[in-house]
């Protein structure tokens, strides 16, 4: 691991450079740490290309990850809260970190959208969850889905 | 919480497990409906297993006594108890064995429990239930006759990653040879297989059985009337074979009993010396050649002899303890007093769990039962 005050350079697909300290990044992302591990990387030249990530993205994880490196020990209830306000998104900016926590592998944050997707289909019906995953075509024959509501009618 | 505009886009299907995964067990059971593809994945017992094993859900729910309460007199009934809230739940009976029936427990696998029973006396049945879909299957039991004579032992368990189980029997063809008949009932064919096996050295089989990842497991002991333990059974259902771990000098003490921990074999031994009550667990395991021999794991101070073991949970050890009328709780299977209590073998401390009193002693066995929730619906099909 390198010292604390080290950068390292990330590129969005707009091809933005961003610039963050090494430890942050090698702290909370898998992939990231497996590259600097490496040792391929040259931190007076290398840029890490992130093709699937774009800017505004790259951005929200880098604060992500920022906060939770610098506010590691704050208490449990401020850490939420201010997950919470992270979270405030578009459904699409939503996706987006989902995407980019899963290619760079940040395991809390990942965490933490798998838990917000959770409680939104928890609880509810099938129709309801179907509209929330945008599952348009459900695959079964009419007389499938008959014989589902017939069979488990407190899930409709 | 922050508003979404709906629908999401599209979620990869990997994800989206990964979030079913953690979601509860309900809420997964309803998106078995979402389309055919969860249709099918959720129905594959590998993704239940899985789900039961990041949810904790097999280690939580026991379901572990049958018996006439004291408060429904006079009418038998099963519970299920939640380790985690210690809540006590009723459960509908699968059958009436009225008054000169009985039945018990002969085992319980992922869920579902296979009971032998009797509505009139000796006409013995077999029935595996599934409590939460309450679904059953009643199995003739061709040995039925055996009962009196051949000291008959019943296992029961799943055959490892699929939802088919097997019933096992086994007897002894006499007291004086070492022939035993063995038959196995196979739930993917609905049918009983037969065979007759020479296992020399085999003597008494102790009804104590367990079944874990398709192996069972029984307790063997000398023909005399101490019938001291003397080695492990094994019987494996893959190549359909016998082996046997003999029990090591240290091991043998009064009580011994097979129980299951996850991947784990264990044998608890009780006993009473000059040291007070003693128990301790050994585990089944490989040594360096793969040759299987019992290892001791831990040995601990009990509070008395009659400790029947439920199951581990995580690495709690669930004891079900019965303080009155200690001898003959093994014996007679007569008791006035249940008590659960969970011993941690990390800190040598125990929290009582359940304490409940019985007016009849001449009631059923408390049973040992890892349950299962209401799992995605089709789950472990009777």
């Amino acid at each position: 691991m390198g010292s604390p005050l080290k950068k390292i350079m990330l590129c969005s697909s707009e091809k933005e450079i961003f610039s963050v300290e090494e430890q942050v990044m090698v702290q909370h992302s898998v992939i990231i740490n497996n590259m600097i591990e490496d040792g391929s990387y040259n931190y007076e030249e290398s840029k890490i290309p992130l093709d699937c990530v774009d800017s505004k993205t790259l951005k929200k994880v880098i604060d992500y990850c920022t906060y939770h490196t610098h506010h590691h020990n704050d208490n449990q209830e401020d850490l939420e809260a201010w997950d919470a306000q992270f979270l405030n998104v578009d459904s699409n900016g939503l996706y987006d970190l989902l995407m980019a926590a899963n290619y760079l592998e940040i395991r809390n944050l990942l965490d933490l959208i798998y838990r917000t997707i959770k409680n939104m289909i928890k609880g509810k019906k099938i129709d309801e969850i179907r509209r929330i995953l945008n599952i348009k075509d459900h695959g079964f024959t009419p007389e499938e889905e008959e014989q589902n509501r017939k069979e488990y009618p407190h899930f409709y | 919480m922050a508003k979404f505009q709906l629908p999401l886009p599209i979620i990869p299907d990997e994800l989206l497990q990964e979030i079913f995964l953690r979601s509860s067990a309900k809420a997964v059971g309803r998106c078995m409906c979402l389309n055919k593809f969860w249709y099918r994945q959720l129905c594959q017992p590998e993704t239940c297993i899985h789900h039961m094993r990041r949810q904790k859900v097999l280690d939580q729910h026991v379901l572990f006594h049958v018996g006439y309460s004291l408060l429904l007199m006079g009418s038998d009934s099963l519970y299920i108890v939640n380790a985690a809230s210690r809540e006590e739940v009723n459960v509908q009976h699968p059958f009436g064995v009225g008054i000169h029936g009985w039945f018990r427990i002969v085992g319980v696998s992922n869920g579902n429990i296979c009971f032998k029973f009797s509505r009139e006396r000796d006409d013995t049945r077999l029935l595996v239930w599934n409590p939460t879909t309450q679904c059953s299957r009643e199995i003739s039991d061709p040995h039925r006759d055996h009962g009196r004579l051949f000291f008959p032992v019943y296992g029961f368990g799943h055959v490892p990653n699929s939802d088919a189980y097997k019933v096992i029997h086994m007897c002894k063809r006499d007291i004086a040879d070492a022939y035993v008949f063995f038959s196995r009932y196979c739930s993917r064919r609905s049918t009983w297989f037969h065979c007759v096996d020479c296992l020399p050295g085999v003597e008494k089989i102790d009804p104590n059985s367990v079944f874990n990842n398709g192996q069972a497991y029984w307790i063997t002991g000398t023909g005399d009337s101490y019938a001291t333990p003397k080695s492990v059974l094994c019987y494996s259902v893959e190549d359909e074979s016998f082996s046997e771990v003999s029990i090591p000098v240290g091991a043998i003490y009064t009580v011994h009993n097979l129980l299951t921990h996850k991947e784990k074999v264990a044998l608890l031994a009780h006993t009473h010396n000059e040291f007070g009550y003693v128990a301790a667990i050994w585990h089944l395991n490989e040594d360096a050649d793969g040759n299987r021999i019992l290892e001791q794991y831990c040995r601990f101070a009990s509070q008395s002899i009659r400790e029947n073991p439920i199951l581990f949970v995580d690495d709690n050890l669930l004891l079900l303890v019965n303080n009155s009328k200690e001898r003959e709780l093994l014996v007679n299977y007569r008791y006035t007093e249940l008590i659960l209590t969970e011993y941690d073998i990390k800190h040598g401390t125990r929290n009582l769990l359940v304490r409940r009193a019985w007016r009849y002693p001449e009631t059923p066995h408390p049973i040992t039962v890892r349950s299962t929730l209401k799992y995605f619906a089709r789950m472990f099909p009777v």
